[in-house]
């Protein structure tokens, strides 16, 4: 073959020449057929649809958060459209002034000298020029203080948090790719510095806000500024061009206001709550006679509702709703960095509700086939009407403040907190909830934790960190429904649903007596399981109780005895089988996230229930634990004859449909709802002349020697069961939240003594069935009656003031209704 | 000198292969500018003037005799490498060579920046087929390797600028010269086997060192680098991991001439892709990807199609001539085209690491075009010569036994 290419073609040259064409046009069918490759087929297809995905990028516009709004309409949270007054990052940092001195020292001197100048001179010469463009950064800084009303210092500190954030982030991105860099270059080159591998972020190239809550007044100033810079910007172009072109040196740079140019004020939607913080006159002349006054107490109260309504944070990589969108640019609906989301209460339960979907308009969505513009409106977010009355809200809030004008969450010599060196000294504050409910729909008119939170606790970064510091008060904890925390022993508040499901159950007649003599319990054990009166004077009992009066006395053993009779008759999961169709031992779908289900004794068919278990089920205390909502929730059951209506905090309506309020009935007897309220309502009202078989709620007793009445408010009548239920020793914690220990590692106890329960209901003169459950608890202060009994009295006449409980109740009360609309 | 520059022109009237050459590059070189026109039209507008100078000197160098060329090959080559040396010197001021991008490689002229290793690949042709014209000592192994010094003095000075990219076509021209000038295919084909086995032992160390983050198994080469290696083929394997790193210029030059399809987006919607998909060096080492998106793989296919009618005549021009320094030249001038351009549309597609190296008479710079149409006017002026009377055509050995064998 060789040998006819060489007949063919005689000369080596030629023959070499054929040779290398060969491998030419060979490399050139290679580099044909891999162009061919990626633009036919699947691979064209494939790289148009990332070219066209990148060309779709549209620009999203935002959208509104939905309203909030409690159950008379007031609106509670709104985004308001507002404006921001904005300055570049290089103005902030300081660069800016550099890179005009910079410019300036190439004008003096000419580009070309400039060019040939090394750096070092260069820097010389431009830090000669920096000093007027300082001053101007500050004068900047003085005016827009002026115009905000602030303090120049505030304008400092916001300039400071925000190049310290924005190099933060810097320093992170870039201490993460050294770190990568190093990884790839091993050790040879592991000498790397920063500086190699410097990561910019968009963030040095953005405006941050200085000034919140700008006025169109401010922005008016703002802008005038900025539009004589822009004019003077313009003049001093045209001078360097006509002095370029007439090959003259550039003019002198006289520019007076070139700073503001980098000062943006920008739209912004803002969350406004406006019932934040409200002041109004709280009457004390109802007060128990130790905090009695005649003086009205001009009061604020801060952070109004804030557990239930919650607030908002920017999104962070680890809420779920960022993972599932994180960086998509067609999801209109997804999470991008700095949007906002719930940080708790329902602005973190109804997210999905509120948030709404962003709009997309602009140029920037072009299509490839047709060149066409997109425009989507954004969706605002949906409103959401709670069924919290504010006002309500507000008043609940400041009488369970801890102010020591008011007093009743400040332990007072009268609650009877015990003698433990570790029970609360007098005067010092303590920590409780309460809830109201609307009997007829489950419906949460109010509900308080203490020690509450405002805004500003989670806003303002140093009393963000002193809030979540706290791990033993756990302020943001919404105790009224467990706020994923321990939850309380109800105590006797137990006891009404005990004897309610027992005389459906048969377990005991309606007014069957129940021998209470011995005192205690279990025959062996007289230092357990006693009742009250036995446990002051052994030699005491209650003798012969049915089911009124031990209510009415709280009795231990009554109830001791009934637990007995249903593992006799029936089994002891019965028991708890009904505390759960009560409500307890499961979430009621209030619509608050915090909510926790609390603890019930297992009662499922290959689970055991014991007698113990179920006799301290019945009083209260251990096999299970409840919140203030579960337990009003209960009663509020007991109050419509045994229909079991899920507590909510919004309002039906409001509510997505796939998660509606639900309820069943547990059917009751009419007899067993009968004496369980008439109990309720003897331990409220009932004083036997002999003082043993009196209400355990009819009256605080003082040290004094005399008394006087728990419930005084006219026009009602008050269904009441107190408890008094032994907890747990309440441990210090260190800073990190564990366990503080002495030297020797033992467990350093803050806080002993008893939760102090009393649950309501409320009876409006004329009015069938009580139309209003209150449950109140009061960690570790005392006796359930004397001291979470005057806060239930005070809660039910704040309900008379608002006109829950009739005219007779609210003319005896107070006058009108408080708030941003009608002011005092 | 008006009758031998008139004289010159009716010698360029004759019909020869090199108005092929012409036509190409000027084709190439239109393309490129249309090409800019859509990523960076200040580009194209600079490239414009460039074309005229470029011209200008071609023009330039038709005029003298091949065998004062030849005469001046050495110092030129001399003079190219000089400045090689210049742009190294480390007290040379930033106002005369500043480093772009690291690389010290340019020469502010003021009017132009000016690239000594352009002016290298040129002379070192010359000076090489000046050097291999009447020699037979390429024929055996040591005589031929002696050759290799041409090219390593050029080559050692480029990579320590640093600029990889251009360093890459000598290696090449070399070895397409030597097989022109009648090496011993064998000599030629084992020097060619044992650099792939090289490329291949560094690639198989390369891919070692990525799987163990503790070794580095190819220490002679950095790391961005070795990088670039392992990212060409994670990519070509179909593994986007690199995609934000450092596959990031190659996956976007694939994506957008990929994208391009057969027929491209035309001029405007290329414009809005190139705007919103921005791919680094558009203009310059990526321009092969500008051109198959805007005109899709037709135009693809024709720059590919360009490059062959150019090369091929340039090898036409050095089959009918038969004076040695014509046909080296020729050759090896055809040799910087085809290396430069396999490497840079091979690595806008993904057949090839990613380096700096720019496609000839397309990308944009005043150096590249300048000496790119110098090679040119070199080729017209080889092809306008009659050949001498009775001339022994030259590097034909057939039939001859050298010691080397």
């Amino acid at each position: 073959m060789l040998d006819a290419l060489r007949q063919i073609v005689p000369s080596m040259f030629h023959r070499r020449l054929l040779l290398l064409a060969v491998v030419v046009l060979s490399c050139m069918t290679v580099l044909g057929a891999k162009t061919a490759h990626l633009t036919t087929g699947t691979q064209h297809t494939e790289r148009q649809q990332i070219i066209r995905s990148a060309l779709e990028r549209p620009k999203l516009t935002p959208t509104s958060r939905g309203s909030l709004y409690d159950r008379k309409g007031r609106l509670l949270a709104e985004d308001r459209p507002g404006w921001e007054i904005t300055v570049s990052f290089p103005a902030l940092s300081g660069h800016w002034a550099y890179v005009k001195a910079r410019q300036a020292a190439e004008r003096s001197v000419g580009r070309s000298v400039w060019r040939d100048l090394p750096d070092d001179e260069q820097q010389v010469l431009a830090q000669r020029f920096v000093k007027p463009y300082l001053e101007k950064l500050e004068r900047l800084k003085v005016m827009l203080a002026e115009f905000g009303d602030v303090s120049p210092e505030t304008i400092d500190a916001e300039q400071r948090r925000v190049v310290r954030g924005v190099q933060q982030m810097a320093a992170f991105a870039t201490e993460r790719k050294r770190k990568s860099e190093l990884k790839k270059l091993k050790a040879r080159e592991a000498d790397l510095t920063w500086a190699d591998v410097y990561v910019e972020v968009a963030e040095e190239y953005q405006s941050h806000p200085v000034l919140f809550n700008a006025s169109d007044a401010m922005v008016s100033e703002v802008e005038k500024f900025i539009a004589l810079a822009k004019v003077e910007d313009e003049q001093f172009a045209l001078a360097e061009k006509q002095a370029r072109d007439a090959g003259q040196p550039p003019p002198e740079d006289n520019r007076v206001y070139d700073a503001w140019l980098e000062v943006t004020p920008q739209r912004v939607r803002q969350r406004s709550y406006p019932w934040e913080s409200q002041g109004f006159v709280l009457d004390r002349s109802s007060f128990p006679k130790p905090l009695r006054s005649s003086a009205p107490l001009e009061i604020t109260v801060d952070g109004i509702g804030r557990h239930v309504i919650g607030s908002l944070r920017r999104v962070n990589d680890k809420d779920p709703q960022w993972t599932e969108h994180p960086y998509s640019d067609t999801d209109r609906g997804g999470y991008r960095p700095q949007d906002l989301i719930g940080r708790g209460g329902i602005e973190r339960s109804m997210e999905s509700t509120l948030r709404g979907t962003r709009g997309v308009r602009g140029q920037r969505v072009v299509h490839l086939d047709i060149g066409t513009e997109q425009v989507i409106a954004p969706i605002a977010g949906e409103d959401v009407h709670l069924t919290l009355d504010i006002a309500l809200q507000m008043r609940l809030q400041a009488l369970m403040s801890h102010d020591p004008a008011v007093g009743f969450m400040r332990s007072q010599e009268w609650h009877h907190a015990g003698d433990s060196e570790f029970a609360p000294k007098i005067g010092e504050p303590l920590n409780g909830a309460a809830v109201v409910l609307d009997v007829d729909n489950g419906e949460v008119l109010a509900a308080v934790s203490v020690p509450g939170v405002t805004l500003e606790d989670f806003e303002d970064p140093r009393r963000s960190v002193a809030l979540y510091a706290d791990h033993l008060n756990v302020p943001w904890k919404a105790r009224f429904v467990g706020g994923h925390y321990e939850l309380y022993d109800p105590g006797s508040t137990n006891k009404p649903l005990v004897l309610a499901t027992a005389i459906t159950d048969g377990i005991i007649g309606p007014d069957e007596e129940v021998d209470c003599s011995q005192g205690h319990l279990w025959e062996n054990q007289p230092g357990r399981y006693r009742d009250w009166i036995h446990k002051q004077h052994s030699t005491l009992s209650f003798g012969k109780l049915d089911g009124v009066e031990a209510l009415t006395v709280s009795s231990n053993v009554f109830f001791g005895r009934i637990a007995q009779g249903f593992g006799q008759q029936s089994s002891f999961n019965r028991l708890a089988w009904w505390f759960n169709q009560f409500g307890f031992g499961r979430y009621s779908g209030s619509y608050l996230l915090e909510e926790s289900s609390g603890s019930l004794a297992a009662f499922g068919p290959d689970d055991t229930v014991t007698e113990s278990e179920a006799a301290y089920m019945a009083i209260g205390e251990g096999a299970m634990t409840a919140s203030p909502l579960q337990v009003a929730a209960a009663h509020a059951t007991l109050a419509r004859g045994g229909l079991y209506i899920s507590p909510t905090f919004v309002q039906p309506h409001s509510r997505p449909e796939d998660n509606p309020q639900t309820w069943h009935q547990l059917h009751l007897s009419p007899a067993a709802c009968d004496r369980a309220l008439r109990g309720m309502e003897r331990s409220a009202n009932f004083a036997h002349p002999d003082g043993t078989r009196r209400g355990t709620t009819v009256q605080i007793g003082y040290e004094d020697g005399s008394s006087e009445p728990v419930f005084n408010t006219p026009g009602v009548t008050v269904y009441a069961k107190s408890g008094t239920a032994e907890p747990p020793l309440l441990l210090a914690r260190d800073a990190e939240g564990k366990i503080a220990r002495d030297e020797k590692g033992k467990a350093i106890v803050a806080r002993s003594g008893n939760h102090a329960w009393v649950v309501a209901l409320v009876q409006p003169d004329g009015e069938p069935r009580p139309t209003h459950a209150v449950a109140c608890v009061v960690e570790y202060g005392g006796s359930g009656g004397r001291t979470a009994g005057p806060i239930v009295n005070q809660i039910i006449r704040a309900l008379a003031v608002e006109g829950y409980l009739g005219d007779a109740a609210l003319q005896a009360v107070q006058p009108a209704p408080v708030g941003p609309e009608n002011p005092q | 000198m008006i009758d031998a520059a008139i004289e010159r022109l009716r010698a360029f009237a004759r019909p020869s292969f090199a108005w092929l050459t012409l036509a190409a590059a000027l084709g190439l070189t239109f393309l490129g500018i249309a090409a800019m026109e859509t990523v960076a039209p200040d580009a194209a507008r600079s490239q414009q003037r460039n074309l005229l100078i470029a011209l200008a000197a071609m023009s330039v160098v038709f005029l003298p005799h091949p065998r004062l060329i030849g005469w001046l090959a050495y110092p030129m080559f001399g003079i190219a490498l000089a400045l090689l040396v210049f742009v190294l010197l480390p007290f040379v001021p930033e106002s005369l060579v500043r480093p772009r991008n690291g690389t010290r490689g340019w020469i502010d002229l003021k009017v132009m920046d000016f690239q000594p290793s352009e002016m290298a690949k040129a002379t070192f042709v010359l000076a090489l087929a000046w050097y291999l014209r009447y020699r037979e000592s390429h024929r055996s192994l040591l005589g031929l390797l002696a050759t290799f010094v041409f090219m390593i003095v050029p080559v050692g000075l480029i990579i320590v600028e640093p600029d990889l990219g251009q360093s890459l076509a000598f290696g090449p021209a070399l070895l397409v010269m030597l097989v022109a000038a009648g090496a011993k295919l064998r000599h030629v084909f084992s020097i060619v086997g044992l650099g792939v086995l090289v490329i291949a032992l560094n690639v198989g160390l390369v891919l070692a060192s990525s799987a163990d983050a503790d070794a580095d198994y190819a220490p002679w080469l950095k790391n961005h680098q070795q990088r670039r290696i392992t990212s060409m083929i994670k990519l070509a394997l179909g593994d986007t991991s690199e995609v934000q790193g450092d596959a990031y210029q190659q996956h976007k030059a694939m994506t957008l001439a990929g994208a391009g399809g057969t027929g491209g987006y035309g001029s405007q919607t290329a414009a809005v892709l190139f705007e919103h998909y921005r791919l680094p060096e558009a203009h310059n080492d990526m321009i092969y990807a500008v051109i198959v998106n805007r005109w899709g793989l037709r135009g693809g296919l024709g720059v590919l199609g360009l490059y062959v009618v150019l090369i091929g005549s340039m090898f036409a021009v050095a089959a009918t001539s038969k004076d040695p320094l014509a046909r080296l030249s020729c050759v090896g001038f055809a040799a910087i085209f085809l290396a430069q351009s396999v490497i840079n549309i091979g690595m806008t597609v993904g057949v090839l690491p990613i380096t700096g190296i720019t496609l000839p008479f397309i990308s944009y710079g005043g150096s590249s075009l300048l000496f790119n149409f110098i090679m040119v006017g070199l080729v017209l002026n080889f092809a306008s010569r009659r050949a001498a009377y009775m001339s022994r055509p030259s590097f034909e050995f057939d039939g001859q036994r050298t010691a080397g064998r």
